[in-house]
């Protein structure tokens, strides 16, 4: 069994493309190179992985091979296999070597080329900033995803303000933190990105474990009508189902889907089983509603350790999944500060933490009896600090942008 | 004014936040609390003295006890100082973005 096609076919199967994107993985297919080459081009395309069939297909003499483990499995088995066929080589070529010429020189050539297999050996990615031919082959790629997705290789927010000042996106291995008082629209705004990456045909998916899914969905379907509905009417129920069926066959059908995910407050909820939804939805951005309501993967007891780990936590989410994660958290109420301002990074109680993982972090504050949201930015990795208001209305779910406060 | 007027006034303008806040008056010694009141003058000057006791009650502090503010009033005034220049500091993104986000079009 070719466990090339093996990778292949365990990716169509467990569709899990993140797996493999994150890797040095293209070196590592040597027979079937072309046909993974067709897989990243569909998946960059369409932003799903195919169905094997596809591939057979398309490749007349590539066979699906039948999988029953995970996909990592089958990886460390090529790994394994294309660095033994490598070392192989390599002592090949040493013995022949020793015959004309000098230790030294030998030894020098093998650390060489060592070092040059120990990317493949780990999962810590290396990148020999001299290596033209790897930056352009990365910067090749990226350009097309850039392409693909209209002009940033992330998600874009779909506030203006914050996607020109934020110019990748939302992409692959960020951590965005968005930051707030309790009760100032941190989950509103989140909800609005979660409909604007879907209206622009992204998958994403909420796990709030503030709200029910029912709760939030009536968020959702407010800001999917953008002023159709009243989300009162949803809460009771009383909205005109007739208008309602024939806006969701013209709206939902047909679409990606949009996974909204709650414990209803009973259990734990840990970034692991976050994992595991992200493997049963393959979402392409990820929204965590909200931080102290998660526990840590090792069930900490210290609430400051637990709330770090939890923010490094879902920087790996992130990092090994290759999606955007969006993760929610209240500042930290103290007996000096007041909460009439939009939180300072410095009023999270773990804001060391979030300048560590965060790539971007921003502050949300519903200004107290008005239909004015600020946002401040407080960390970018990625681009500049910005600052915008948003006009509101949270009961129709209509949303404009302004720079006026009142 | 001379200080010990001014301890006054400012124990005075702290029962006024402190009814308007929980709708009754706080229970006060005013022989004893004006010193207080004077170690705040004498640190951060009468002016801020105001502002900080009319802060204090913006803030997260339940009860908003009198003793506590006499024991971190230096720590609320560094708080409300930070605080006044972010807000400066957000007025100026704010302008900064409106500029960036009308050269986009």
């Amino acid at each position: 069994m070719s466990t090339e096609a093996a990778v292949i076919s365990a990716v169509c199967k467990n569709k899990d493309m993140g797996t493999l994107l994150q890797l040095n993985a293209d070196d590592m297919f040597v027979s079937h190179r072309d046909i993974w080459d067709s897989l990243k081009a569909y998946y960059s395309k369409y932003r799903s992985v195919p169905d094997i069939s596809i591939l057979e297909d398309r490749f007349s003499d590539f066979m699906a091979v039948p999988t029953t483990e995970t996909t990592s499995f089958y990886i460390d088995r090529m790994r394994d296999e294309f660095l033994q066929n490598k070392l192989r080589d390599m002592l090949v070529r040493t013995g022949t070597s020793l015959k004309s010429d000098s230790p030294s020189r030998i030894i020098e050539q093998m650390q060489v080329e060592v070092n040059k297999l120990g990317k493949y050996a780990h999962n810590v990615r290396d990148v020999d900033v001299v290596d033209l031919a790897d930056a352009e082959s990365y910067y090749e790629a990226l350009r097309q995803q850039s392409i693909d997705r209209g002009g940033t290789p992330g998600i874009p927010t779909g506030v203006k303000a914050i996607d020109v000042c934020y110019p990748t996106g939302m992409a692959g291995g960020h951590l965005i933190v968005i930051i707030g008082w309790p009760g100032r629209g941190k989950s509103f705004i989140s909800a609005y990105i979660a409909c604007k990456a879907w209206e622009q045909g992204y998958r994403p998916m909420i796990v709030s474990l503030e709200m029910s899914p029912e709760d939030m969905r009536n968020r959702i379907y407010t800001l999917m009508g953008s002023g159709l509905f009243n989300m009162t009417d949803f809460q009771r129920g009383m909205i005109n189902m007739d208008d309602f069926h024939s806006w969701g066959k013209r709206s939902l059908e047909n679409r990606p889907s949009f996974i909204i995910t709650s414990n209803d407050g009973v259990s734990d909820i840990t970034p692991a089983m976050v994992q595991g939804k992200i493997e049963q939805y393959r979402p392409d951005l990820v929204i965590c509603d909200y931080h102290q309501l998660f526990n840590d993967n090792k069930n900490s007891r210290s609430e400051v350790e637990r709330n770090k780990n939890i923010s490094r936590e879902f920087k790996q989410l992130a990092m090994s999944n290759n999606i955007p994660v969006i993760d929610i958290t209240a500042a930290t109420m103290d007996d000096i500060s007041d909460q009439d301002n939009p939180p300072m990074l410095s009023q999270v109680a773990w804001s060391k933490a979030i300048e560590y993982d965060a790539d971007l972090a921003f502050a949300v504050h519903r200004h107290t009896d008005t239909d004015i949201i600020e946002l401040v930015g407080r960390k970018s990795r990625h681009g500049t600090l910005f600052a915008v208001f948003l006009n509101a209305d949270l009961g129709r779910g209509v949303i404009t942008e302004t720079f006026e406060s009142n | 004014m001379n200080d010990t007027q001014k301890a006054q006034a400012l124990l005075s303008l702290y029962e006024k936040c402190f009814l308007e806040r929980y709708g009754r008056k706080p229970i006060l010694n005013r022989y004893r609390d004006k010193w207080g009141m004077l170690d705040m003058i004498h640190s951060i000057g009468y002016p801020r003295s105001q502002e900080i006791i009319e802060y204090y009650f913006k803030t997260g502090k339940s009860n908003h006890p009198l003793s506590y503010l006499f024991n971190n009033f230096d720590n609320i005034d560094r708080f409300y100082e930070q605080s006044e220049i972010d807000r400066m500091k957000r007025l100026e993104l704010l302008k900064k973005t409106k500029e960036v986000v009308a050269g986009e079009h």
